[in-house]
């Protein structure tokens, strides 16, 4: 068996004719059998897939307030409330927003001249 | 989603195929027209045999729809998992033909009419093609077929026939011999120069 600088054997280019001989005969595809294909792909189509908004809860509310990442803040807080109601009831007790005395601008910025800003 | 036939050419295969398994009749088309020539083509050059060739590629589409809702993308190229799926069932023919002993009626099969082209040396040679590979054992057969009818690259072949890319050279080169040895005894009918 010669062979040439490629590795390529006389063999395998006497081949290749064939082969290629081969390749160029391909014959003609029937037409009946792609229809028959696409009648299977058609008997089997699967169903699509059902629209899940049906199945969905009625969250709306939900969302129009913010969502799962807003409902879990609110829960995180309610339970912060609650735990500080049992363990710590009378910083809660004590607590009377009517007691709240009340502020006047000078309590807040002593140093300034409100009465004059009065004209 | 609905794919129009010029929406074909550029979609892949699978995404054609992730397309049918979600309901899309026009995806199913699609694919009908891209993938049957390739597993009718494979089939009849494995198995010499218009009819049973037509059976086996129908049947190798079958079973490409009722796996389409359960591909997983990315794990192999669908041209890839069809191909094995002809190459296995041809071979089951194959193999059917030897048990029964009907592998003479199956190399007296009728081809499809030659391409007005041909000439009439590369008609002989296609016959002669045809009857040294049916003689060939069925993996080298697979092997010469898909390497050098089909053009595949081995690495592609060693998936499709799963085995290792050594495997599929040593069938290859094994198969080539044969082939080689088999045309040489007509060489003088078919033009083939013995190089040994």
């Amino acid at each position: 068996m010669s062979t040439d600088r490629d590795g390529v054997t006389q063999e395998d280019l006497q081949l290749d004719a064939f082969f290629t001989a081969a390749r160029r005969a391909d014959a003609r595809l029937p037409a009946a059998l792609v229809d028959r294909v696409a009648a299977d792909a058609a008997r089997l189509l699967p169903p699509p897939p059902r629209a899940s908004r049906g199945r969905r809860l009625p969250l709306g509310w939900l969302r129009e307030l913010g969502g799962w990442p807003a409902a879990a803040g609110f829960v995180a807080a309610s339970i912060a409330g609650l735990v500080i109601g049992v363990y710590a009831p009378d910083a809660v007790l004590q607590f009377d927003p009517t007691a709240t005395p009340g502020y006047d601008l000078t309590d807040l910025a002593p140093g300034y001249g409100f009465a004059d800003l009065e004209g | 989603m609905t794919f129009s036939p010029a929406d074909g050419e550029s979609l892949s295969e699978e995404a054609l195929l992730a397309a049918y398994g979600a309901g899309d009749p026009a995806a199913a088309r699609l694919l009908a027209d891209r993938l049957t020539p390739l597993a009718w083509r494979v089939a009849l050059r494995l198995l010499g045999d218009a009819a049973e060739a037509e059976d086996v590629a129908q049947e190798a589409m079958l079973r490409l729809w009722r796996m389409a809702p359960d591909w997983e993308p990315g794990r192999a190229r669908v041209s890839t998992w069809l191909y094995r799926v002809t190459a296995n069932l041809a071979t089951d023919r194959i193999r059917a033909r030897r048990e029964t002993g009907d592998a003479a009626a199956a190399e007296a099969a009728v081809d499809p009419a030659p391409s007005a082209g041909q000439s009439m040396l590369d008609r002989e040679r296609v016959a002669a093609l045809k009857e040294a590979l049916a003689a060939l054992p069925e993996r080298q057969r697979t092997a010469v077929v898909l390497r050098h009818l089909e053009g595949l690259a081995n690495p592609e072949i060693a998936e499709i026939m799963g085995i290792g890319v050594e495997a599929v050279e040593s069938l290859t080169a094994r198969g080539k011999r044969t082939l080689a040895a088999r045309l040489s005894e007509r060489k003088e009918d078919l033009g083939y120069v013995d190089g040994s």
